[in-house]
C-alpha cells in the first residue's frame, strides 16, 4: 500500500531532483581533498556512469508501476526478505538524513555560530524539515522549484562575481592524478552527489505523466551538475591547490570578492545557497524515510511517525561522527563504499532477482 | 537538561499519542511510542553523559576493519 497521496507534475519532480543534487555541492570538500584541477571534468565523467544506474532504476520502475521502491522490494523477493531489503533501506535513509544535517550544523558552527551547541542548530533546522515533511510531497516539490530558480540564480551569480578571481593557471595541468584517484574521486562524485538520488525512487509513482519519466530525471541531474560544474570552477580558479585545505572551500572564494570595495563579504550567498539546497535535501531524505517506514509498519498513515522520526534524528545527529575531521575522513575513505551497497548493488540485484523471476516476461504478456 | 529532555519528551508522547487513541490506531500508536523512546532514550544518555555509540565510526569500523574495503 502506497502512502503517499500527492500527485505531482513531472516538472516539479525535476526541480525537486536539481535541488536535491544541488544540496550536494557542499560536499564538494571531500573531492578537494584528493585532487583540485580536474574536479569539473572529472564530475562529467561520474555522471556518465551514474546515467547506467538510472537506466536500473527507471527499468525497475517501469516493471512494476505504480509501486515505489519498498512497494518492488515486497514483491521482488517476497514479504519476508522483502521487508528486511526495505529495513536497510530506511536505515540508510536515516543514517544519511543524519549525516547531512550533521554535514549542516559543522559548517553552521564552524564558520558563524562558534560557541553555539551542534545539537541547538539541528533542533531549530530540523523543526523546519518537520514542517515540510508534514505538509506533504506536493508542497515540498512546490517550495523545491522556487528554491531551485534562487540557488541557480545566486550560483550564477557568486559564479560571475568570482570571474575577476579566477586565475586560468590554476586549472593546470588537468588530469594530473594517479588512476586511482581518478577512480576514487569519480567514485564519491557518483555515490555522494548523485547516487544518494536513488531514493526518488520512492516518489516516482506520484508523477503525472510516467512515459516522460527518463527526460525529467535527467534534467534534473544535467540541472545539478552544472551547478556542481560552475562551484568546482570557482573554487579551483579562485583558490588553486589551497582548496584541500579548506573545509568550506566555497565560503572561502566569497571571501576573497572584493569588487570596487563596495562589495565584499559576500558569503551570506553560500549560507543562502546552502539553506534552501541542504534544506531540500534533508526534507527529501527524510521524508523518504518517513513514508518508508510507514509503508513497512502497513500504517495508514505517515504522519504519526514524522515527530518520532525526529527524536531519532537528533538522538543520532551529535554522536554520529565525534569531530567534523571524522566526518570527512569517513567521506572520502568508507563512505563511497557503504553507500554503493544500497544506491548501486542492491537496485542491480533487485532487477537481476525480477529477471530471473521472469517479471520481465510477465510484464511483457500484461502489455501485449 | 536532563530534566528539559524527559519535560520535551512527555509532551511530545502526550500530545502527539492523543489523536491517536481517540481514533484507536494502534499500529500507528506502538510505531510512535517505540521510535520516540528510542530518540529520547539516545538525547537523555547524550544528556547523562553516557558516550553515544558512533554510528560514523562503526560503519569506518565495519568498512575498514570487518570487510577491509576503502580508500587508504
Amino acid at each position: 500500500m502506497k502512502l503517499e497521496k500527492d500527485m505531482i507534475s513531472n516538472s516539479q519532480m525535476a526541480f525537486l531532483l536539481g535541488i536535491y543534487i544541488q544540496g550536494a555541492i557542499f560536499c564538494t570538500a571531500l573531492v578537494f581533498h584528493i585532487t583540485s584541477r580536474s574536479i569539473s571534468l572529472i564530475s562529467l565523467t561520474s555522471l556518465a556512469v551514474f546515467l547506467t544506474f538510472v537506466f536500473v532504476y527507471i527499468k525497475l520502475m517501469r516493471l512494476f508501476p505504480g509501486h515505489n521502491l519498498m512497494g518492488l522490494n515486497d514483491i521482488v523477493f517476497g514479504a519476508y526478505i522483502g521487508k528486511a531489503v526495505s529495513g536497510l533501506y530506511i536505515f540508510f535513509l536515516v543514517v544519511l538524513t543524519v549525516a547531512n544535517l550533521r554535514l549542516l550544523c559543522d559548517y553552521v558552527v564552524g564558520n558563524y555560530m562558534v560557541e553555539t551547541p551542534t545539537i541547538a542548530i539541528a533542533i531549530v533546522f530540523l523543526f523546519v524539515v518537520v514542517w515540510a515533511v508534514y505538509a506533504g510531497l506536493e508542497v515540498m516539490a512546490r517550495i523545491g522549484m522556487l528554491f531551485f530558480v534562487i540557488v541557480s540564480v545566486f550560483t550564477g551569480v557568486i559564479f560571475l562575481l568570482s570571474l575577476s578571481q579566477i586565475e586560468i593557471t590554476n586549472f593546470l595541468p588537468q588530469f594530473d592524478i594517479s588512476l586511482i584517484d581518478f577512480v576514487r574521486t569519480n567514485h564519491i562524485i557518483t555515490t555522494i552527489f548523485f547516487g544518494e538520488s536513488f531514493m526518488f525512487m520512492m516518489f516516482i509513482p506520484c508523477m503525472k505523466q510516467q512515459n516522460r519519466l527518463g527526460r525529467s530525471l535527467l534534467f534534473g541531474l544535467i540541472a545539478g551538475e552544472i551547478s556542481l560544474i560552475l562551484s568546482s570552477l570557482m573554487i579551483t580558479g579562485v583558490l588553486g591547490d589551497m582548496a584541500s585545505i579548506s573545509n568550506s572551500p566555497l565560503n572561502r572564494v566569497l571571501r576573497q570578492v572584493d569588487l570596487g570595495q563596495v562589495l565584499s563579504r559576500m558569503e551570506f550567498i553560500v549560507t543562502g545557497i546552502l539553506t534552501f539546497s541542504v534544506f531540500m535535501r534533508i526534507a527529501v531524505m527524510y521524508y523518504a524515510a518517513t513514508i518508508g517506514l510507514g509503508q513497512l509498519l502497513g500504517l495508514k498513515s505517515y504522519k504519526p511517525l514524522v515527530i518520532p522520526i525526529a527524536a531519532v534524528v537528533l538522538g543520532l545527529v551529535v554522536p554520529i561522527f565525534y569531530t567534523p575531521s571524522a566526518q570527512i575522513a569517513c567521506g572520502i575513505s568508507t563512505w563511497p563504499f557503504f553507500s554503493s551497497f544500497f544506491t548501486f548493488v542492491l537496485p542491480v540485484v533487485t532487477l537481476l532477482v525480477a529477471l530471473l523471476r521472469g517479471f520481465f516476461k510477465k510484464r511483457e504478456e500484461e502489455c501485449g | 537538561m536532563i530534566y528539559v529532555v524527559i519535560a520535551a519528551y512527555l509532551i511530545i508522547a502526550f500530545v502527539g499519542c492523543r489523536p491517536l487513541f481517540k481514533k484507536k490506531w494502534w499500529a500507528e500508536f506502538a510505531a510512535y511510542l517505540t521510535l520516540l523512546t528510542i530518540g529520547f532514550s539516545l538525547l537523555t544518555m547524550q544528556a547523562l553523559g553516557i558516550r553515544v555509540p558512533s554510528i560514523g565510526q562503526g560503519i569506518q569500523i565495519l568498512m575498514m576493519d570487518v570487510l577491509h574495503i576503502g580508500y587508504h
